[in-house]
């Protein structure tokens, strides 16, 4: 064939042409040299000479396929009710599949002829150029779907909605009416979607106001029927089951006939009508269902309430309350021995059992992380009475302590692994970690001084776990007491080297000392009574003094007896002893080495101790039945009192330790502690106070208390009173001053 | 004359001469004349003779005229100064000059001037004071408020007297927000916000006074019932 435009006679070839396209969209046959001569026909047609004739043949092929659409809805029409959907979806299938083919058959129109008369995508969707002026020319697929809606679907979209809607009623309720296929439903509620595909913006306008937003209402109607039924019915707890299932299969539904676009509102209305309308019903059931934890009934309640704005709040808060009930069931008012282990056992019992229901029931939900945390803080953090400070921080300290001391009844290092390990989860809980750090520190000290640790990899270990909570600062003094203790290993090797090369001195007695930094450890800058060291271990305080001097000029050390302990062999018995005992009770014992009796009074100047001291010590002598009072009852001690050796003394062991019951806390020590912690707060937050105040030179008083809380928030929570205790100090030295005509700020005086 | 200004030189010579004879009336012990002050004595005598009790709030006036630095004691400068502010060089116009001050200090601003110095007057430096014992504060405010009746007063001062623990000093910040606290909050401190920056101790004033007057109010109940 040629390409060069000739003269086409119209009038027969759209005849011939428009047997064709008859052909094309009924589907019916069309033999391929057919289909290709009508091809060229239209080329021709487009390119004929002396005038292309493209307008005549559009014209005539709207005409022609309006007429076609007109006629199908007349076969529609004359459907049976129950047919009318079938009928409709099939024609539809039958007429969409066509126009797609015709589209092709109209290659050239629509890529020559129409393309180039069409606006540009850019003025669609940005000019002022509406897509529907009637002039504008379509391409022949979209014409055809144009058509289709204007005289298919307009006549008949009452019929089709009332349709559509009683099949998907009859979905619901199992019923069915006229039977049609759910793929007809589908494909019908579709043709509203494809029959504006082809557009540029609000292609799913026909589809919402035709069905959608009709469909909405009717599914709200018949949802709030069903929620109003379903209560009247059961109870909360089995209206919850059944929502959720009614729900579930509304969203099997909507995936079954709708377009995507509709699920999720399909859903909100679903909720809207069986949960929010409904929400005081399913809230009254909340605190029954927390109180008993009814797990099955707060997992539907959850998963209901989740989806309505604000509708968990009622449910958080009872959970919230609940496991403070149960956590101040579990640790106040405890009694008995060991109360520590008490605490943080139970708190920790009832921590974990609503961990776990927050992730099983609540599925980690945030809200519920974040009020079980609350929870537990309050739990922590309760003192029964306001005025004393808050016992949580030194119990699990002592709990600690109890896990790391050397005992008969530890577990195994690795249940004392994951035992310490838990603590963290009631650390981070604590609001004064300053008074936890405080006793930890003491305990701490104690137990290396005394060597009662278990093992030092324990002790590391938690005291990394601190440091990660807490970060460097609050354990710096905790790591400098460890360093301290393997410095002074180093320091015992070389002291004996030093005695060696030293016109090799015998001290006569094996001796260690520890060197300990002042600032890192809990205990007092020197010993707390006078005491005279006993002659026998003159030369080794005395060697290592000179020694220490020559490797720290300038250092000074103060030793603290009342913390130090000796090995004592006892060799005037019946068997030979050897005993570890207090520095003070060996003092007084080796006074007894050339005599057998003595009164308290010389005893008493012989050691120095002062009175306090002497008491304790030597009724502990006493009490362990190597001393014995002549005559006396033994608990007052007065300066004649004598006492003698007890040259009877016998025991089942030959190598043991004396108790010294003075290494038990005190409740003056603990007093001590807690007014310690008080002064190092009031000079933490004048440090706070002036550094914020030297950054920001002037504050109003409201904006100042909230930064000194948040800065001071990972080591204690401050009262507001005790924060404007130290505002007022340090207006009165002169760091702060009020401004001038203003009673409510601060500024910084320089 | 009262005032030295445009009345000629010999006037204010006049004056100067009679406020040293007016100062050395009261400077005469040999102590006093030592340290060129007037004392405790001549205070006394100064008191007697404008027939006045020493711990009148006119008194406190000439001491804030006199920028005195502290109680007990008015140096020669001090006393010059002060007489000449005043215009005034004998008992009797010091008198007069006296009761026309206690009627310039109804003045909020002035009144707050005398109020801050009082505490500075009444601080021992020479002991290393920082701040008022209560017992000196209490008399203080009894004295500074002579002629401004203060309703929170007595309130305030048994607060001091009774509450344990006991209160032992005040700062100057303290002193000088109590003039605020009696302006800013009403009788029945209804007005007081402890979220403001008020010294502590008035917020534990305001809870004592308020659990009393709730206590009052039960008693009043059960005294109907």
């Amino acid at each position: 064939m040629s390409l060069k435009p000739k003269r086409v006679d119209f009038v027969t070839t759209w005849a011939d042409l428009k047997e064709t396209v008859k052909g094309v969209v009924t589907l019916g046959n069309v033999p391929h040299t057919v289909w290709h001569n009508r091809f060229s026909d239209v080329y021709s047609l487009c390119v004929a000479y002396p005038e292309p004739l493209a307008e005549k043949l559009y014209q005539e092929t709207k005409k022609f396929l309006e007429e076609h659409v007109k006629s199908l809805l007349i076969q529609v029409n004359g459907s049976s009710e129950e047919q009318l959907l079938t009928v409709y979806y099939s024609l539809w299938q039958q007429y969409s599949q066509g126009m797609d083919y015709l589209h092709r058959l109209y290659s050239y129109l629509n890529t020559q002829h129409i393309k180039k008369q069409k606006a540009t995508d850019a003025e669609l969707l940005y000019g002022t150029l509406s897509y529907e002026s009637p002039e504008q020319m379509k391409e022949i697929g979209e014409l055809g779907l144009d058509l289709w809606k204007k005289h298919m679907i307009e006549p008949l979209k009452g019929d089709l909605l009332r349709l559509l809607l009683g099949a998907i009623h009859c979905d619901r309720t199992g019923q069915s009416l006229y039977n049609e296929k759910s793929s007809t439903i589908q494909g019908v509620i579709q043709s509203l979607v494809s029959v504006e595909e082809y557009k540029k913006k609000n292609t799913l306008e026909l589809y919402e106001t035709v069905f959608e937003s009709p469909f909405l209402e009717a599914t709200g109607e018949y949802y709030r029927q069903e929620a109003s039924r379903l209560l009247q019915e059961c109870t909360i707890s089995l209206y919850m089951e059944k929502v959720l299932q009614r729900r579930d299969e509304e969203d099997l539904r909507s995936r079954k006939f709708l377009h995507p676009s509709s699920y999720v509102k399909v859903r909100s209305e679903c909720e809207q009508r069986m949960v929010a309308d409904h929400l005081a019903a399913i809230h009254n059931e909340c605190p029954t269902m927390v109180q008993q934890e009814l797990q099955q009934d707060l997992r539907n309640a959850f998963a209901l309430l989740k989806s309505i704005p604000g509708g968990l709040t009622v449910l958080v808060s009872h959970f919230m309350e609940h496991v403070k009930q149960q956590g101040l069931r579990a640790v106040a008012n405890l009694s008995g021995e060991n109360i520590a282990t008490q605490f943080v056992e139970g708190m920790l019992g009832v921590h974990s059992k609503y961990k776990e229901m927050t992730n099983v029931v609540f599925a980690n939900d945030q809200l519920f992380s974040s009020a079980l945390d609350m929870a537990c803080a309050s739990v922590v953090n309760h003192r029964l009475n306001t005025k004393q400070p808050c016992k949580s921080p030194e119990l699990l300290a002592k709990y600690c302590d109890s896990l790391l001391k050397k005992s008969t009844k530890g577990g195994s290092d690795t249940e004392v692994e994951d035992k310490l390990a838990q603590c963290i989860t009631v650390f981070k809980y604590i609001d004064d970690k300053d008074v936890f750090q405080k006793f930890y520190a003491r305990m701490l000290a104690k137990r290396l001084i005394h060597q009662q640790s278990q093992s030092m990899d324990a002790e590391e270990a938690m005291i990394n776990r601190l440091k990660q909570a807490c970060g460097y600062e609050f354990t710096n003094k905790l790591h400098r007491m460890f360093t301290d203790m393997s410095v002074s290993s180093d320091l015992n090797n070389k002291f004996s080297s030093y005695l060696q090369n030293k016109d090799r001195i015998e001290l006569g007695l094996n001796f260690s000392i520890y060197v300990l930094q002042a600032g890192a450890w809990p205990l007092g800058q020197s010993c707390p009574t006078d005491f005279a060291v006993p002659q026998e271990l003159e030369k080794s305080v005395q060697r290592f003094e000179d020694f220490y001097r020559e490797q720290f000029n300038g250092r000074k050390l103060a030793w603290l007896h009342h913390l130090s302990q000796g090995e004592l062999k006892l060799n005037y018995l019946k068997k030979p002893y050897i005993i570890t005992m207090q520095t003070f009770q060996m003092a007084m014992l080796l006074m007894f080495e050339n005599t057998d009796s003595m009164t308290c009074r010389e005893l008493m100047e012989a050691t120095k101790l002062n009175s306090d001291h002497f008491q304790k010590y030597v009724q502990s002598l006493v009490e362990s039945k190597l001393l014995a009072v002549s005559g006396g009852t033994g608990e007052v001690f007065e300066p004649s009192t004598v006492i003698s050796l007890n040259m009877d003394y016998s025991n089942k062991r030959t190598k043991f330790r004396i108790t010294a019951a003075v290494q038990k806390e005190t409740v003056q020590e603990t007093e001590q502690t807690h007014s310690s912690i008080d002064e190092d707060r009031k000079l933490y937050l004048q440090a706070t106070i002036v550094r914020i105040m030297k950054s920001r030179k002037i504050l109003r008083h409201n904006v100042l208390i909230q930064e000194v809380l948040s800065q001071s928030k990972a080591r204690f929570a401050p009262s507001i009173s005790l924060i404007k205790k130290c505002v007022e100090t340090l207006i009165d030295k002169q760091y702060l001053e009020r401004t001038p005509n203003s009673t409510d700020e601060y500024s910084y005086v320089a | 004359s009262t005032t030295g200004m445009g009345n000629g030189t010999s006037t204010v010579e006049v004056l100067e001469n009679n406020l040293v004879t007016f100062y050395e009336n009261y400077c005469g012990s040999t102590e006093e004349k030592l340290e060129d002050a007037i004392t405790a004595d001549g205070i006394l005598h100064l008191c007697a003779d404008l027939d006045l009790a020493v711990d009148d709030f006119r008194i406190l006036l000439f001491a804030w005229k006199c920028d005195a630095a502290q109680m007990g004691k008015l140096s020669k400068n001090e006393f010059l100064q002060g007489c000449r502010l005043l215009g005034t060089d004998s008992v009797r116009s010091l008198k007069f000059s006296l009761e026309q001050l206690v009627k310039e200090v109804e003045d909020s601003e002035i009144f707050s001037d005398v109020y801050r110095y009082a505490f500075r007057f009444a601080l021992d430096v020479e002991c290393g004071q920082r701040s008022l014992p209560v017992d000196v504060a209490v008399s203080l405010w009894r004295l500074v408020f002579t002629h401004r009746p203060v309703l929170l007063l007595d309130r305030w001062i048994e607060f001091l007297e009774q509450t344990p623990p006991p209160v032992r000093a005040i700062p100057r910040d303290t002193w000088c927000m109590f003039l605020h606290l009696v302006d800013a909050v009403g009788n029945d401190l209804s007005r007081y916000d402890d979220t403001e920056a008020w010294p502590s101790l008035f917020d534990d004033f305001v809870e004592w006074a308020n659990d009393r007057a709730n206590q009052n109010v039960l008693h009043a109940k059960e005294d109907l019932h």
